[in-house]
């Protein structure tokens, strides 16, 4: 509780000191003086017994310098010294505080911005099942490096003849107009087949998502988002098994993701906008 | 001439304390004289030394300082001791007699025997 309130009164010393340089100083001239005193007493001369006086305390500026040392938090009171004066420093040149401040603004920013990406993009887990296992498979021509889309034969074949990877599974971005669940809005959606969601190792918050019936039946179903749920659907649990209309075909849910479901993964992508399967292989 | 003992650390705040209370309101020098006459001049005391002591045991609220007028008419900065003060003395003055009493048994284990 001492130390403690030492500390304190040290610390508000920095800003207000509550004895001042001055005083001090006119508190060792009168030590002096008393010693002085004493000293012509016992019968030195004048100067003998300043002499005396002075070494006998130990010198002037020590003697000051450790008790400014006590008195508040050094280092800080040379910190909040240096801080004020950057400051005066600042305020005196206001072209060059600008630049400076601006192409720090910038600088900060641009690292930012670009470490959002490479965070995003590199660093951050997919937020699946084991995500260093997830890979991303494309074809392209021999003379020709940009990636060409899978068709969808292919995923099948893929699906029914790998035996490297424990699932495979197809998926492509489509826009729909969706109706019937309140005002129409167009909706992003993915057209995927049946594998995904357990290649991805995510299970859904209600229902089911979807099943190798249901790429054999082609019956039409959706799996929505968890926003469209709360939004659309005012999250209502009776959901499953009702009706949505992808540019006016209908289409049944039958499961509804988790909220912080998101596929495929986009860079500032908020929410997902719309249903996330809309169920829709038509492959034979 | 024997050499005079440097004063130990932490040794001077409680010294301080004890000169003010057996004093009562005194100035910095004074309290240097005195701890040195004290001593038998046995201890080997810069008084300059015992301003930033003075100054710490301020700050924790043990002594309390106001202008006064010395016996010389001198102009001085007094010292007094406060109730928290002289609670700490008393507290320091029986944890020192313990400390000496034991490195005593120590020093001096004939007697036991």
């Amino acid at each position: 509780m001492r130390k403690f309130r030492a500390l304190w009164t040290r610390l508000i010393g920095v800003f207000h000191p509550q004895r001042t340089d001055d005083e001090f100083a006119a508190e060792l001239e009168s030590h002096l003086q008393m010693h002085i005193d004493d000293n012509l007493r016992a019968g030195m001369t004048p100067e003998q017994a300043r002499r005396d006086a002075l070494i006998r305390l130990g010198g002037m500026e020590q003697t000051r310098q450790a008790w400014r040392e006590r008195r508040t938090l050094p280092f800080l009171e040379r910190l909040f010294h240096d801080t004020r004066f950057a400051f005066r420093q600042l305020r005196k040149s206001p072209a060059f505080t600008l630049t400076a401040v601006l192409t720090l603004a910038l600088g900060i920013g641009g690292m930012t911005a670009a470490f959002s990406v490479v965070e995003a993009v590199l660093l951050r887990p997919l937020p699946f099942q084991d995500p260093d296992r997830l890979i991303s498979i494309h074809e392209h021509l021999a003379r020709d490096s940009h990636a060409l889309r899978v068709t969808a034969p292919d995923v099948l074949i893929f699906q029914r003849e790998n035996h490297v990877f424990s699932g495979a599974a197809g998926f492509i971005s489509a826009a729909y107009e969706l109706t019937g669940a309140g005002a129409p809005f167009r909706a992003g959606a993915e057209r995927v087949s049946a594998p995904l969601f357990s290649v991805l190792g995510i299970e859904p918050l209600l229902g089911r998502t979807f099943t190798q019936q249901d790429d054999e039946n082609a019956a039409p179903v959706a799996v929505i988002s968890y926003a469209v749920w709360k939004e659309r659907f005012l999250g209502d649990h009776n959901v499953l098994g009702k009706t949505i209309d992808l540019d006016r075909r209908p289409y049944t849910i039958i499961g509804v993701m988790p909220e912080h479901f998101a596929f495929p993964i986009r860079r500032r992508q908020t929410k997902p906008s719309g249903p996330l399967g809309a169920h829709e292989l038509h492959l034979r | 001439m024997p050499d005079k003992t440097d004063v130990w650390l932490g040794t001077l705040s409680l010294m301080i304390l004890k000169t003010l209370e057996t004093m009562g309101p005194l100035h910095g020098y004074g309290i240097a004289r005195r701890i040195e006459q004290t001593s038998g001049n046995a201890l080997s005391l810069n008084y300059g030394t015992v301003y930033p002591a003075l100054l710490k045991l301020e700050q924790e609220g043990a002594i309390s300082s106001e202008w006064g007028v010395s016996d010389n008419n001198r102009k001085a900065r007094y010292y007094k001791l406060t109730r928290a003060g002289r609670k700490q003395l008393a507290r320091e003055a029986r944890d020192w007699e313990q400390t000496i009493a034991i490195l005593a048994r120590f020093l001096s284990p004939a007697q036991e025997a």
